[in-house]
């Protein structure tokens, strides 16, 4: 089975004057969160934990951006990616096997609103 | 507005009267009660709404997980808004997760980095907290069904892919909860419509995204941004999220044992409680065609 879901936008191209300025607000914002929770975390130790697990999704992410890993700017990985999920699950019931078994996906009533049961009178 | 704090209550509007804990024994079901987690954004308001069309009360939870969640403010000003608008229909509910977060996930966060290899890790760790915190809700307030506003739309979110949708179905099956997600093949634009004939805040919409209406999440800012910013692909990979949840679901029933044995109560007795009042239920819901019939 394939990484699914990339998300509905996933591969879409986009210009290098987004890539620019996207690029500006996430290392500026994440950033300044990395500042910000090495500071607390001096004072507050169990934000330790938390501090550690922003920089290293941080720096994971960051690497793959400058890469451009899965960027599509100015169309370069072509106008649609195959590898994209984009099922339509509502008539797609499949089987996912998990460590003890599989189990079945539940559509389509995982989607129902539940009927309410009338009180008998 | 009245609070009550107990335990992991923040603040409730919801009447403690007939349920668990006030010496009435296993609280009543409630056929006509439905439970919501809610965070006052499109896709929850909009199920919100549709549920005060069907049901006499909609019990709205939100969560606070203790770690950069904030402006919970805004999830109570919404729930004002809705139930100015619809009728009091509305209780309101935030419970802070963060024991159990900590317990699912963030006390072995790194180690379960390296594990599961990807950040998604947090979110569904988050989630499941919230899913286990539900169940609980349900059980002390007799209430049988349980929704969110997950949607197809957004399920570049770990939490709404269908493949965990379906395990935390499962998880709140095993607890006699019956998990439904109402909206998820709704359009958004079918959601906004919703919320807009009601004259309700939209916020500031940026990229197809609404401000200002619902608690902000730094970690979710820090994951999904690339996302957001370059359709950059998120990397869920369904065997790694199953086999997560999987793990963690092991952690929050043992939670929700200890949760109910701190209380008094033993668990199995108030599930089997529950199925007996379910079946009373639907038997009563199956004859009563046949009664009027005759």
């Amino acid at each position: 089975m394939a990484n699914c879901c990339g998300g509905k936008n996933a591969g879409k191209p986009i210009t290098w004057k987004r890539y620019l300025a996207g690029l500006t607000v996430f290392v500026g914002y994440h950033g300044a969160m990395r500042v910000a929770l090495s500071g607390a975390s001096v004072a507050i130790p169990s934000l330790r934990k938390v501090r550690d697990f922003h920089r290293t999704v941080f720096e994971t992410e960051l690497k793959e951006v400058l890469q451009l890993e899965d960027i599509n700017v100015n169309g370069r990985l072509g106008e649609t990616r195959e590898d994209v999920c984009a099922v339509d699950f509502t008539d797609d019931v499949r089987t996912v096997e998990i460590a003890d078994g599989e189990i079945t996906l539940a559509v389509p009533t995982l989607h129902a609103v539940p009927e309410p049961v009338q009180a008998a009178g | 507005m009245s609070t009550q704090a107990q335990d992991d209550v923040l603040l409730s509007t919801q009447p403690t009267s007939g349920r668990m804990g006030s010496g009435a024994g296993f609280p009543d079901v409630h056929e006509r009660e439905i439970t919501l987690m809610f965070s006052g954004g499109i896709d929850s308001t909009a199920t919100a709404i549709m549920l005060a069309e069907m049901y006499d009360r909609v019990h709205l939870v939100t969560y606070k997980n203790g770690y950069g969640h904030y402006y919970h403010d805004r999830t109570h000003k919404r729930v004002t808004e809705l139930n100015e608008k619809l009728g009091n229909r509305f209780t309101y509910t935030l419970i802070s997760t963060k024991d159990y977060f900590d317990q699912i996930l963030v006390n072995s966060v790194l180690k379960d980095y390296k594990s599961y290899k990807s950040g998604f890790i947090w979110f569904m760790g988050c989630k499941m907290a919230m899913h286990m915190r539900s169940a609980i809700y349900c059980l002390e307030n007799g209430v049988r069904y349980m929704t969110d506003g997950s949607n197809v739309d957004t399920d570049e979110m770990v939490e709404q892919m269908l493949v965990s949708l379906t395990m935390i179905d499962h998880f709140y099956d095993s607890l006699t909860v019956d998990f439904g997600t109402p909206v998820y093949d709704i359009q958004r634009a079918e959601s906004k419509e919703l919320i807009r004939k009601w004259d309700l805040n939209m916020g500031y919409e940026v990229m197809d995204r609404h401000l200002c209406i619902q608690p902000t999440c730094l970690a979710g800012e820090l994951y999904y941004m690339p996302y957001l910013l370059f359709n950059k692909k998120v990397k869920h990979d369904e065997h790694e999220v199953t086999r997560f949840i999987d793990e963690k679901a092991a952690i929050c029933n043992k939670i929700v044992e200890e949760y109910f044995a701190k209380k008094g109560v033993k668990l199995s007795e108030l599930l089997a409680h529950r199925r007996e009042q379910f079946a009373k239920a639907d038997a009563a819901a199956d004859n009563k065609p046949l009664a009027a019939a005759s």
